[in-house]
């Protein structure tokens, strides 16, 4: 074989291209952490990571949708909890009123307190979150309880349930609807308002069988928001567990993702120092190489 | 015998010194693209006497000295042959991933700014305003949509601006094409004045006789020839006597008939309505090739595959949205206009408010019963297009199986962006190393050896001092018969 300076020269050129190619490559690997940087360095590996990036974006969502959710639950499970202390309250006081030894003006003086307790229950009834009010169903805008429309039609709230998306086809409650509270008639009773307001009425007018009815109209809502309460505990509960899958399912992702896309930085850093001493290698032999001719030589 | 020895000694003088020439010419055409190194064909001169009948007694015939028979310029055309059919690959390859590279950075979805990004921040901004329609959640919504509009707005007229400017290169490079046939035209009328041969006919058929070789002229068209096979597939046939050469470009049909002679031809363009640029002839596999492959197939693909996407998605948000009832308690809304990346916009309608934004669906008994103020059940309904389109919405036609969503369809186009990408990378790098052995196999044979032009100059050099001493040696016997003979008793 024929070889000539020039035919050498381009050798020494294109060999070292090559091997910087490649330092640019690792280079390029370690600055940014990444494997690829564009959809030919690695279609398929490109695409993971498009599929991957978009399942855990939607985990995110998923992830504070069950936060939010869990904070509207959380403060209905309050509002409830302080439902049921009021409405031992109201069933201690209607007790005091059937006590036979009371005067008058002493039973008057139960019906004020029930009376106080009546306003906590509708202020428990227009509880907001965020300026949206937690029993008024999806119509969440105003104030369910509207003390300025006639008896009677004074609940504003609807009967609609408010689900929030906590998974790929999983959904969760994230209200109590009031009415089931505060205007339905409970099993064995008559309405928490209704009932309220009959109860005041009978303790000043010292009808003791309307009082009696109004314990047993008590312990029937008592009996309703506990069911109610355990029914929203267990939904946040299943937020609870939700969440914990959700953040399980984000990191399995997250590990999956980073094997995808990030580079293994011993490796790659190994890469690149061997490729490191190729180069100068290649840079060493190709000056020894270029350099002298028979030129050098004569005289 | 007479003194002829002053004319064999001159005669080693100019052979020498020719030589000499030549090796400086080689030398210092060492690093000259496209050169090939020359030689001197040194042969023997006529022997004297030539035959006769009434030759004279001798001991036979003398050596009359040394001449240049031809200076002969070393080149392999085979391997000119097999780099000239495997450059045009290269030249492909390369045009295409340019394309393709540029393509990848348009739709570059791997920084997080990507479609994949804005599809799912205009997506889960309806599943806000699902959870909650108050005013903020309708303005966050309007500007995620604005974002998405203005994103595919970019993307669009980054693929037209492509489109064009690879017309523009496709028409520079046409026009490279034409300048390079009329260059080999003309060397083909030069080459032909300085070499133009005779045919002399032998008993075993005919022979040309050429009394000089254009050794730098062909240097030149053969580097012309080179450029011009990096453009497209060329056969090149040359004509014995007078050495034109005539190139077709492309296939036998279809082709073009690139330099007929002394007569060049030139590829014409013309242009349709969208400015994409189509040629006169098929120039075969080459650069100009892989721009319009490039053009036709990669770009048309991705701009086609978003425009259907663009247009799945107006179609399909605007079937539900005008279903819809907004926070005003109206109905029949699009919610976006046009029908494809270019012209997609927001209905003037909703973006000027957002309380048009048909949260809510149409409860029964509308328009007498109005949905409640926190309904965002449309919105939902809106948002789950993200990932369930209705059947026999979006297609991708590589893979009909595929689970029809926008992100899926997505990833189809930018996996098989980047499966293209990769294939012409990869062949983009083989071609090349083949065609640097090629190359090289050439430079082997045609390539300046400094050692051994350095070597040559040396012997030369010898040969020249030789051949000056053997007339001074010639001068010094003249010197003795002419002055000193016959001087006896003087």
């Amino acid at each position: 074989m024929r070889v000539t300076q020039n035919l050498m020269s381009n050798r020494v050129l294109q060999n070292l291209n090559r091997n910087m190619e490649q330092m640019d490559k690792l280079n390029f690997q370690l600055s940014s952490g990444k494997q690829f940087s564009k959809p030919s360095d690695d279609p398929a590996g490109v695409v993971k990571v498009m599929k991957l990036g978009s399942a855990i974006n939607a985990l995110d969502h998923f992830n504070a949708n069950s936060d939010q959710a869990e904070g509207l639950l959380n403060t209905t499970e309050g509002a409830l909890a302080d439902l049921t202390n009021i409405i031992n309250r109201v069933r201690e006081l209607a007790v005091q009123g059937t006590n036979g030894t009371l005067d008058n003006s002493e039973r008057h003086a139960i019906s004020i307190e029930i009376g106080q307790l009546r306003e906590q229950v509708k202020s428990i009834a227009n509880i907001d979150q965020g300026g949206k009010y937690i029993f008024a169903g999806t119509n969440f805008n105003v104030p369910p309880w509207d003390a300025s429309k006639p008896p009677g039609s004074e609940w504003q709230g609807n009967d609609q349930s408010i689900k929030y998306q906590v998974g790929e086809s999983s959904f969760v409650e994230v209200n109590v609807p009031g009415g089931s509270i505060f205007t339905q008639a409970p099993v064995g009773g008559q309405s928490l308002m209704a009932a309220l307001d009959s109860l005041m009425t009978n303790l000043d007018s010292g009808n003791f069988s309307g009082i009696g009815q109004g314990i047993t109209d008590m312990q029937a809502n008592l009996e309703n928001v506990i069911k109610i309460r355990a029914d929203v505990g267990a939904r946040s509960n299943r937020v609870d567990m939700t969440k914990n899958r959700l953040e399980d399912m984000t990191n399995n992702l997250q590990n999956l993702l980073s094997k995808a896309q990030d580079i293994d930085m011993a490796e790659v850093i190994t890469q690149l120092k061997s490729q490191d001493s190729t180069y100068r290698a290649a840079l060493a032999s190709g000056a020894q190489i270029i350099q002298p001719s028979l030129l050098d030589f004569l005289k | 015998m007479g003194f002829f020895g002053l004319e064999v000694g001159l005669r080693g003088l100019l052979a020498h010194q020719k030589a000499i020439d030549v090796t400086g010419n080689n030398i210092s055409n060492a690093s000259t693209e496209g050169y090939s190194r020359q030689r001197v064909d040194l042969t023997e001169a006529e022997p004297w006497p030539s035959p006769a009948f009434n030759q004279p007694i001798g001991a036979g015939q003398m050596g009359t000295g040394a001449t240049v028979d031809q200076i002969a310029r070393l080149r392999d055309s085979f391997a000119d042959a097999m780099l000239r059919s495997n450059v045009n690959g290269q030249g492909f390859w390369d045009s295409k991933e340019e394309v393709l590279s540029k393509l990848e950075s348009i739709t570059s979805d791997t920084s997080g700014s990507g479609l994949t990004n804005q599809l799912n921040s205009f997506f889960y901004a309806w599943q806000e305003v699902s959870k909650d329609p108050g005013s903020v959640n309708r303005a966050v919504l309007l500007e995620n949509a604005k974002g998405l509009v203005s994103f595919f707005h970019d993307s669009s007229s980054g693929l037209t601006q492509l489109n064009q400017d690879t017309n523009q290169v496709i028409l520079s490079k046409v026009t490279e094409v034409n300048d390079i046939s009329a260059q080999i035209a003309d060397l083909n009328r030069r080459i032909a004045a300085v070499e133009q041969g005779h045919v002399l006919p032998t008993p075993t058929g005919s022979v040309v006789v050429r009394e000089m070789n254009a050794n730098d002229l062909r240097d030149k068209r053969d580097l012309l020839l080179d450029r011009l096979a990096k453009y497209g597939t060329i056969s090149v046939s040359e004509d014995n006597v007078t050495g034109i050469v005539s190139v077709n470009m492309g296939p036998a049909v279809g082709g073009i008939k690139l330099v007929d002679g002394l007569v060049p031809n030139s590829v014409t363009t013309s242009s349709d309505a969208q400015g994409n640029v189509s040629l006169s002839a098929d120039l075969g596999r080459g650069t100009i090739s892989g721009y319009l492959a490039g053009r036709d197939q990669s770009l048309k693909n991705v701009r086609d595959n978003l425009d259907k996407l663009v247009n799945e998605l107006i179609v399909q948000v605007n079937t539900l949205h005008s279903q819809g009832v907004d926070a005003a308690g109206g109905t029949g809304n699009n919610f976006f206009t046009g029908s494809s990346a270019a012209d997609i916009g927001l209905n003037p309608v909703v973006s000027a408010d957002a309380n048009k934004i048909a949260a809510a669906q149409m409860p029964v008994g509308y328009p007498g019963v109005l949905p409640a103020s926190g309904d965002g059940s449309n919105a939902f309904a809106i948002y789950s297009l993200l990932n369930k389109l209705p059947p026999g919405g979006i297609v991708d036609p590589s893979n009909p199986n595929s689970d029809q969503t926008l992100h899926a369809f997505w990833q189809g186009t930018i996996l098989n962006l980047g499966i293209q990408g990769k294939e012409a990378i990869d062949n983009s790098k083989n071609q090349e190393l083949m065609v640097q052995q090629m190359e090289n196999r050439r430079q082997e044979v045609s390539g300046v050896s400094l050692d051994e032009e350095m070597t040559n100059m040396v012997k030369y050099q010898h040969g020249y001092n030789a051949a000056a001493r053997v007339i001074t040696v010639m001068d010094e016997l003249l010197d003795t018969v002419v002055n000193r003979l016959g001087t006896v008793g003087r």
